[in-house]
């Protein structure tokens, strides 16, 4: 039972997971906490057959970026559809999969190097993106997946740096790899525009068939410096130069800094205190940038458990934890939009909050507390009921855990005594009074009330009960 | 993504790709262009203290006197040489050879230009001089990227790393804050126009704002159930709660006035931007307060059949507007709406009849201070040197209308706050405040 988890453990799995399920909680109780997260980091152990199915349901996401545009272009397949498979895809895999952490920096990644999807010049090769620069090093080092996201064509023709050549330098991808990618809003314009002359001589083939190619006769060569970087950049091909300075960039300490601050407000809080940024910075730098030994030195830090509930589940998180923990199991996606999953994406939208929509080069806002608008909390409040429900016209392609499974094993039990159970195994909470005095009202019985089984919860008292401690302040943190 | 409130989706085919750009639901798309309204704790809402007693005035204090501006936001991209035709230039007729309109096909020419013939349901408030256009309007500098030049052109200031919305920033240039300023209708996505510090809500239907089970015994004691848990404390999940429970009792005098039959015989086409608009009215009639409403209007992005895309488009936008103006009556007075769109369209047709991604613009303005029944701007000529890259160049800044809409609806507001780096030049369709 997911509610038994010493709070610490708890604690680790709010925070880098989509939501404990009782799989989740056995498998930490188990192995016990660093052992668990180790396996993560490791991403031991088989995934589950579902999880395995997964890109099965969305085939068309290995499609070439030239099947992408061309399918666009005639209608078959919009480049807004083809983002909305790529958000059901991360919808389903953080559903199903085992590798929780893993999916949590596949998260964080995408939001940091950051393409989204559907925009107009990028969105064939959006999928890719993910497929080749972000998920082979979501637990690799940082230096290696810059150098594969800076140099995919997605991120060329987001930051259009396919019109940066060496008779007309492009800033944008140059500014950004700075201010954004690596060092933070420290650099002089000096260092932007050698940047940016280093990071010529990549085309895509816009007018015809999107294919990518390097085009040394479009590469700037000359003495490149920046910051502490140097480079005499002689050869025409470079490729190998740009390479040196992506990964002095990387290993730069304001870089270490920026990484830092941006993991422990995801994981910390939303104004994560000092020490615990330093020591992260610390580890980033000292392991050569090495992702997982950065993220023991945040998990380790005596800060990382000080901060238990400071941070808001997210809408796009929130959508995927309510369907874990109310035991939903997606099963395809190919009724599309009206499958689970579009439903999910659809209701993450209408709280504000789709991950890879948001417009800009910088991602999503990585502090919580911005996407707690009333109308997202009246939004979460419904949410919550419907996916509590036994059924639902949510609930197409999707298996829904039997009440039995759900509820307490042994009985009678008071109504007061569901609820706690209910609150410990969804939120990993206990159920404050109002909380309980808030249930039975609006199951119009009082708080002693007896059930003799889990039958005897009716479908309707069970949608209350387990809605109403989502829709507790507490079911709203983590 | 499903979305309740497409709007006419035209022709499946799309030269750039971006067909999602035809209907509402590309809003789902840029939903990060309504981000998750980054909204403050707004002071100003305590619980249930905010009634309708505070609020319901028609005519606020001070000398704003309860204006509401309504942009109606033309996505994709309107052709505004085809809704206000430049019939004197023989450019126009030249570069397109099958979509151009004939003089004779125009509504109320003058002798540079007239209004597409579906615009006749407006065709009084032409006449009643409450109905004006200005043409060549956009931003500084082309941007001919959907994605990018909506985002830019609700911003509004350039140059700036904050994602602040122009509507958002007037909303906050009031002496009080209060949720039900601005408003978004007919999707529950904030626009980038509204989004910012200041608090604004998107409310697809107003029954979207009711607490869960409303109506209901259950539903009652769910309400004040909600009451106990979130009351008390600084946490912002409990002032979020709070402010939600407060929204939603506000809501009902919204709720209230949207069930309600529209008034004059008015007639909304049924289209996502009459339902909309029809929503926009009810919530202006609600006194609720509100100052500024978004509203979408899909189905602009002509990549092919120009002249269907516009008889349909225009139709639709002019008599949802008519219908708008005859259901609020008297507190029309009070209502000035402008219309906004990412860019223009290229001047020669394409291929498929249709017109690609251009820049200069027209923009329409309606209603309560508008010296209508004529065409504003400086007409830059449509002459292979006059041309900015194959399109209509841009004369005024689209920001200049706005903010001659602000100085004499909203004099309280500082327009320079609104829209920074822009000085004021008055282009003369609004009456003095």
């Amino acid at each position: 039972m997911s509610g038994s988890l010493p709070p610490s453990t708890r604690h680790l799995l709010d925070r880098f997971s989509f939501g404990v399920t009782d799989e989740l909680a056995a498998d930490a109780r188990a192995r016990g906490a660093d052992r668990w997260f180790e396996s993560q980091l490791a991403r031991s152990g088989t995934e589950s057959l579902t999880a395995q199915l997964i890109p099965l349901w969305f085939p068309l996401l290995r499609n070439l970026p030239q099947v992408n545009w061309a399918t666009s272009i005639t209608g078959v397949r919009s480049a807004g559809t083809q983002g909305r498979e790529l958000v059901g895809y991360n919808f389903a895999r953080r559903i199903h999969s085992r590798h929780q952490v893993y999916e949590s920096m596949v998260d964080f990644w995408s939001n940091l190097l950051y393409v989204p999807i559907a925009e107009d010049r990028s969105f064939p090769y959006r999928a890719d993106f993910e497929f080749t620069a972000i998920r082979p090093h979501a637990l690799g080092t940082y230096r290696a997946m810059l150098k594969a996201a800076i140099k995919h064509p997605a991120m060329t023709l987001f930051l259009t740096n396919d019109l940066n050549h060496k008779g007309g330098i492009n800033e944008n991808l140059g500014r950004e790899l700075l201010e954004l990618h690596t060092v933070g809003r420290r650099y002089s314009e000096r260092d932007v525009l050698n940047a940016s002359r280093m990071l010529t001589g990549y085309t895509v083939d816009l007018s015809r068939d999107y294919n990518a190619a390097y085009d040394a006769n479009r590469h700037h060569t000359g003495t490149i410096k920046v910051l502490g970087f140097r480079h005499d950049n002689r050869a025409r091909d470079g490729r190998a130069a740009l390479d040196a300075m992506l990964d002095y960039l990387a290993r730069h300490p304001f870089t270490a800094r920026r990484i830092a601050e941006r993991l422990c407000t995801r994981f910390v809080s939303d104004d994560p205190p000092e020490p615990i940024v330093q020591a992260v910075a610390r580890a980033y730098r000292s392991s050569g940038t090495d992702i997982r030994a950065t993220l023991r030195a945040l998990v380790r830090h005596p800060g990382f458990q000080k901060s238990r509930g400071a941070k808001v589940w997210t809408p796009g998180d929130d959508v995927v934890r309510t369907a874990r923990v109310m035991g939903l199991q997606p099963q395809g996606a190919l009724l599309g939009d009206d499958a689970f999953i579009g439903r999910l994406i659809t209701t993450a939208r209408d709280m504000g909050h789709v991950p890879l929509t948001w417009p800009r080069p910088d991602g999503w806002p990585e502090t919580s507390s911005d996407y707690l608008s009333a109308t997202r909390v009246l939004r979460s409040w419904h949410h919550h009921y419907a996916l509590a429900a036994t059924r639902s016209d949510l609930f197409r392609n999707v298996i829904v855990a039997r009440k039995s499974t759900q509820l307490p094993t042994s009985w009678p039990r008071t109504l007061s005594e569901v609820v706690q159970h209910q609150s410990q195994r969804l939120i990993g909470r206990p159920a404050t009074r109002e909380l309980i005095a808030t249930v039975a009202s609006a199951v119009g019985r009082s708080t002693s009330h007896r059930y003799g089984s889990a039958a005897a919860v009716s479908d309707r008292d069970y949608q209350i009960i387990r809605g109403t401690v989502l829709n507790s302040p507490a079911g709203f943190v983590r | 993504m499903t979305d309740t409130t497409s709007s006419g989706s035209l022709s499946p085919v799309d030269a750039c790709g971006c067909d999602d750009y035809r209907g509402l639901s590309r809003r789902g798309l840029l939903a990060g262009a309504g981000a998750a309204g980054l909204a403050g704790v707004t002071t100003s809402m305590v619980g249930d203290v905010m009634t309708a007693a505070v609020y319901g005035a028609p005519a606020g204090p001070g000398a704003n006197a309860g204006n509401v501006l309504v942009v109606v936001s033309q996505r994709g991209g309107v052709d505004g040489l085809s809704m206000v035709v430049p019939h004197a230039e023989a450019t126009y007729y030249r570069e397109r050879p099958t979509t151009a309109l004939r003089k004779r096909q125009l509504l109320h020419a003058d002798s540079t230009f007239g209004l597409h013939p579906s615009f006749a349901p407006l065709s009084r408030m032409w006449r009643n001089d409450a109905f004006a256009a200005i043409h060549a309007v956009g931003m500084p500098i082309p941007n001919r990227s959907h994605f990018s030049a909506m985002e830019e052109i609700e911003d509004a200031d350039p140059g700036s790393r904050e994602r602040i919305g122009w509507l958002n920033r007037m909303i906050g240039a009031f002496a009080t804050e209060d949720v039900f300023r601005g408003v978004a209708v007919g999707t529950n996505v904030v626009p980038t126009s509204l989004v910012g510090p200041s608090d604004a809500v998107a409310i697809a239907s107003p029954s979207h704002l009711e607490t869960p089970f409303a109506g209901t015994p259950s539903g009652t004691a769910l309400r004040r159930g909600l009451r106990a848990m979130y009351e008390g404390g600084n946490h912002p999940v409990k002032q979020a709660g709070m402010n939600a429970l407060s929204l939603a009792h506000r809501g009902l005098q919204y709720s209230e006035s949207a069930a309600k039959t529209p008034r004059n015989g008015a007639k909304y086409p049924d289209s996502g931007l009459g339902r909309s608009l029809r929503d926009a009215a009810a919530l202006i009639r609600s006194g609720v307060g509100v100052r500024a409403i978004a509203v979408d209007s899909g189905g602009w992005d002509h990549h092919l059949a120009l002249t269907s895309s516009m008889n349909q488009g225009v139709s639709d936008l002019a008599s949802s507007l008519a219908a708008f103006f005859t259901d609020l009556g008297p507190v029309g007075k009070r209502v000035t709406v402008v219309t906004l769109s990412e860019f223009g369209r290229r001047l020669n047709e394409n291929g498929a009849a249709g017109v690609d991604h251009g820049y200069g613009n027209a923009v329409l303005v309606l209603g309560a201070g508008v010296r209508g029944g004529r065409y504003y701007g400086r007409w830059p000529g449509l002459g292979t040197t006059k041309q900015v890259e194959g399109d209509l160049a841009v004369t005024t800044d689209y920001r200049n209308v706005m903010a001659e809409i602000l100085q004499t609806r909203f004099p309280s507001i500082d327009t320079s706050a609104v829209f920074p780096g822009v000085t004021y030049d008055r282009v003369g369709f609004m009456r003095r405040a």
